[in-house]
């Protein structure tokens, strides 16, 4: 592994790379389902208070 | 909840992952080279795609504004904001993307050249229409002339990002004569321009997901301000039938 990524540098920034885009994706991904989680509770409280 | 539509958008999520995944592998390993470029030609699938993002960003921005003029629905100004503030993000990363390249193949970060020239008066005309935005007090004001302004800025980032550079003489390639397309032209190795909408395609698509995280949040700061403000309306009720019962 470590005489691959030495021999080809180019790999490594690839690694790099896409850690840096997995990481933001999975945030995006949690904040869109957080987001959801707060329409739904807000949508709940303005039913409760309709009723 | 309608699940089928929220599979669908869970499925987009995952092949936007694995598309832009996809897209920087083979990107980054490719062995295409522009010759004067050398190696850094990889920097084109990224540094472009940005600018190409924003204008369509800015584009989105435009067609919402024109949407709130036709229906004077609210949602549309809020849609206006979040694609404009997306649209100056996307500017900010071609503006410091372009930077980085220029240091190691122009000498230097900021040369003044017309499409460094051009991306900075796109800066200043949608920092404007923010500033625009925070001058006004009501909304409905606020919306109307927020979008008249959106519609006049967009034919300038066309004239900015476009026409400009293709008029007079710079360091971005298509600014000599007969090379037109300033990004990639039809000399250029049709892989780099496969790589290159590849890469667009895939930021413009983070751009669309990205705007409806913005647009849902500003929608629920809107409503937690709509109680907010009916709740303290209440409490004053309350405290002024309460002092007219005293008296």
């Amino acid at each position: 592994m470590i005489e691959f990524l030495t021999a080809y540098p180019l790999y490594t920034v690839l690694a790099v790379v896409l850690s840096i885009w997995t990481g933001l994706f999975i945030y995006i991904y949690r904040l869109d389902h957080k987001l959801s989680k707060l329409e739904s509770m807000l949508g709940e409280a303005s039913q409760r208070e309709t009723n | 909840m309608n699940t089928s539509a929220t599979h669908a958008r869970r499925l987009g999520k995952w092949g936007l992952y694995f598309w832009l995944t996809t897209v920087m592998i083979f990107a980054l390993l490719s062995p295409q080279r522009v010759a004067m470029l050398g190696e850094t030609t990889k920097n084109m699938y990224f540094h472009v795609s940005m600018s190409f993002t924003a204008t369509i960003a800015f584009l989105a921005s435009m067609w919402f504004s024109i949407q709130l003029l036709r229906t004077k629905n609210l949602d549309f100004d809020l849609k206006a904001d979040a694609a404009a503030g997306l649209g100056l993000l996307f500017n900010v990363l071609a503006m410091i993307t372009g930077a980085i390249w220029a240091r190691f193949t122009w000498g230097q970060f900021w040369n003044w050249d017309p499409k460094q020239t051009s991306i900075f008066i796109l800066l200043l005309v949608y920092l404007t229409y923010f500033v625009l935005r925070s001058a006004i007090e009501s909304s409905e004001k606020r919306a109307r002339l927020a979008a008249v302004y959106n519609i006049f800025a967009f034919p300038s980032v066309i004239f900015l990002y476009f026409v400009l550079p293709r008029l007079v003489g710079g360091l971005h390639p298509g600014s000599d004569k007969g090379d037109v397309n300033p990004a990639v032209s039809g000399t250029t190795d049709p892989m780099i321009r496969i790589f290159l909408y590849s890469t667009t395609f895939g930021f413009i698509a983070l751009f669309f997901w990205l705007h409806s995280l913005r647009y849902r949040q500003l929608k629920l700061a809107q409503a937690v301000e709509e109680r907010i403000a009916l709740r303290s309306e209440h409490a004053f009720q309350t405290r002024a039938v309460k002092t007219l019962e005293h008296v």
